[in-house]
């Protein structure tokens, strides 16, 4: 692997540690209930961002 | 004091069910923006792409069983009685049950690419969300033997 390559997959996975890391703090202070609801929202907007792929070829 | 632990032990197990939903709900948008490179790379075809997406989708429906499930658990858990209240194996079932329906190999073949490198990327997304559901089971267990 290149030493660009290298990097740029050293940074992707430093930013997915770090997102991951937010994530983690975020759900501290939450009840079980604003859990799910978040997990809801997220998931109709997967649904969405999924079909919305999908339908675009 | 007993009945404080016993429904903060069930309020744990809840929230630990809760959160595994949560992090699946993570994993999977993850997966959809590193799916969406795929399709840049040049490598990869509409067709293998299209399948990760639809594994992805397969997952967020499996998680909305596992969130109604979760639901109706706690539902029950707070109409009944303070002292019977221990769900906790429930909560472990539920969690088993979305285990086993993502990790069903039908549905894991979808996430499947010619490409070796597009593979490694897939791979991540594949990682990432075995994470979550190796994980889901163990979450609940740990909060059920503090209680």
């Amino acid at each position: 692997m290149n030493p660009i390559a290298a990097v740029d997959l050293a940074l992707k996975v430093l930013d997915e540690i770090l997102t991951m890391i937010a994530h983690l703090k975020s759900q501290a202070g939450m009840s079980a209930d604003e859990l799910l609801a978040r997990s809801d929202a997220g998931d109709l907007a997967n649904k969405d961002a999924i079909k919305s792929i999908l339908a675009g070829g | 004091m007993t009945l404080a632990l016993t429904l903060s032990a069930c309020a744990d197990a809840y929230k630990a069910a809760a959160k595994v939903a949560d992090d699946l709900t993570k994993a999977v948008s993850s997966g959809i923006k590193i799916s969406a490179e795929l399709s840049n790379d040049g490598v990869t075809t509409l067709e293998e792409r299209n399948n990760v997406l639809r594994f992805l989708d397969k997952l967020t429906d499996f998680n909305g069983v596992y969130k109604s499930k979760v639901r109706t658990i706690h539902a029950a858990e707070l109409a009944c009685a303070a002292s019977k209240c221990n769900k906790a194996a429930e909560y472990i079932s539920a969690a088993n049950e979305l285990v086993s329906a993502a990790k069903d190999p039908s549905v894991l073949a979808l996430a499947h690419v010619s490409n070796p490198s597009s593979q490694k990327k897939v791979e991540r997304i594949v990682t990432a969300i075995n994470v979550v559901l190796d994980g889901a089971v163990l979450a609940i267990q740990r909060v059920k033997g503090q209680s």
